[in-house]
């Protein structure tokens, strides 16, 4: 039943977008309304408190459509991901076909569906799971180790189905490896994050990202530093705690 | 004299929203306003970039999105922390406390 729950979930993705701008509508509607709520119960006339609403929250069609565009990028990202899944579950169905039904040459191409079915799967559990959450080089010490243990299996065994399985681990640790190679070629966040820091910390220079600077104030008196020293920023972290 | 009002600045946003949401689910409006609050009045988020950043954040899976009831009896997208929303936020603490700390040091020598 599962293959067919997923092409239905598959089918139900499609009908999706129109629901994602509703609720991005619904949600910035909500903010403007309580905002005014807030206006109305400080003391301002219904008017003052929803132009107020309007004027702080900034341009709201731009606002939408910036939502609705990262909505849509993760929308075709989870479809995309749902897809392949589908594609597996109906490779590995005709394999089972192929498997139980077929000749033996058939029986064969079954099995070998399986076993693409089944590395298709393990591509994508790695990448959901491990290689996005796991450091590179936790992620490096894994894949080293599952490539020692399946050259062992594979050279030094003298069974032909522990070869197989060595072979198999193989195949394993070099998915893994690629997996990591690809992310390390996507931007990196991280870094672009550490760069956005770096620039926000040198207020009154003039940087090459000037959309990152907002304070015009000498350095020594922006942000405002507490009794104890520590700016906003630091005295909400340590506050929340 | 009265003491300016920086807006909150744009790489430490995403940082604040983490740490604001370990308390447990709020809705956008209310992040907003703990964090204003929490800094007494000081750092102001910009309405309209709080949104995109929240979505950006829920589709880089450090926080997850859930339609609940508000105080007033409203249909409220309300955001919660996820464990790599966690971990996200270990990580930009760390480096927020290095610079700042590296930037302390050069006002104290330079």
């Amino acid at each position: 039943m599962k293959p067919i729950k997923t092409i239905l979930r598959n089918l139900s993705l499609f009908n999706r977008s129109g629901a994602h701008e509703h609720e991005i509508e619904e949600e910035l509607r909500f903010h403007l309304d309580m905002r005014a709520h807030d206006n109305l119960a400080a003391g301002m006339t219904p008017e003052e408190a929803r132009a107020d609403a309007i004027r702080r929250f900034g341009d709201y069609e731009n606002v939408k459509e910036a939502c609705r565009e990262i909505s849509k990028e993760k929308l075709e990202g989870v479809m995309n991901t749902k897809v392949i899944k589908g594609i597996i579950w109906v490779i590995v169905g005709l394999g089972l076909i192929l498997q139980i039904a077929g000749s033996e040459d058939n029986s064969t191409a079954g099995l070998g569906f399986i076993l693409i079915a089944v590395l298709g799967r393990l591509f994508i559990f790695l990448k959901e799971q491990m290689v996005d959450t796991i450091d590179s080089r936790t992620n490096k010490g894994i894949i080293w180790f599952i490539l020692g243990c399946g050259l062992m299996l594979r050279f030094f065994s003298g069974h032909h189905a522990i070869m197989n399985v060595g072979i198999f681990l193989i195949i394993i640790g070099i998915l893994w490896r690629v997996l990591i190679f690809l992310r390390k070629t996507q931007p990196d966040q991280q870094r672009i994050k550490t760069a956005e820091q770096i620039m926000i910390c040198i207020p009154g220079v003039d940087t090459i990202a000037p959309e990152y600077y907002f304070i015009e104030e000498p350095l020594s008196q922006v942000p405002p530093h507490d009794q104890q020293g520590r700016t906003p920023v630091e005295r909400l972290i340590s506050d929340e705690e | 004299m009265a003491q300016s009002k920086p807006n909150l600045l744009q790489g430490t946003l995403s940082m604040l929203i983490l740490r604001t949401l370990t308390r447990g689910p709020l809705h956008g409006y209310e992040i907003a306003q703990r964090i204003q609050q929490a800094s007494d009045e000081i750092l102001k988020v910009e309405e309209g970039s709080l949104y995109p950043a929240l979505y950006r954040m829920e589709e880089q899976g450090w926080i997850e999105a859930e339609w609940g009831a508000s105080q007033n009896n409203r249909r409220a997208k309300y955001y919660k922390l996820t464990q790599a929303g966690r971990q996200q936020l270990a990580s930009e603490r760390s480096n927020w406390e290095r610079l700042s700390e590296a930037v302390r040091r050069v006002l104290r020598t330079a």
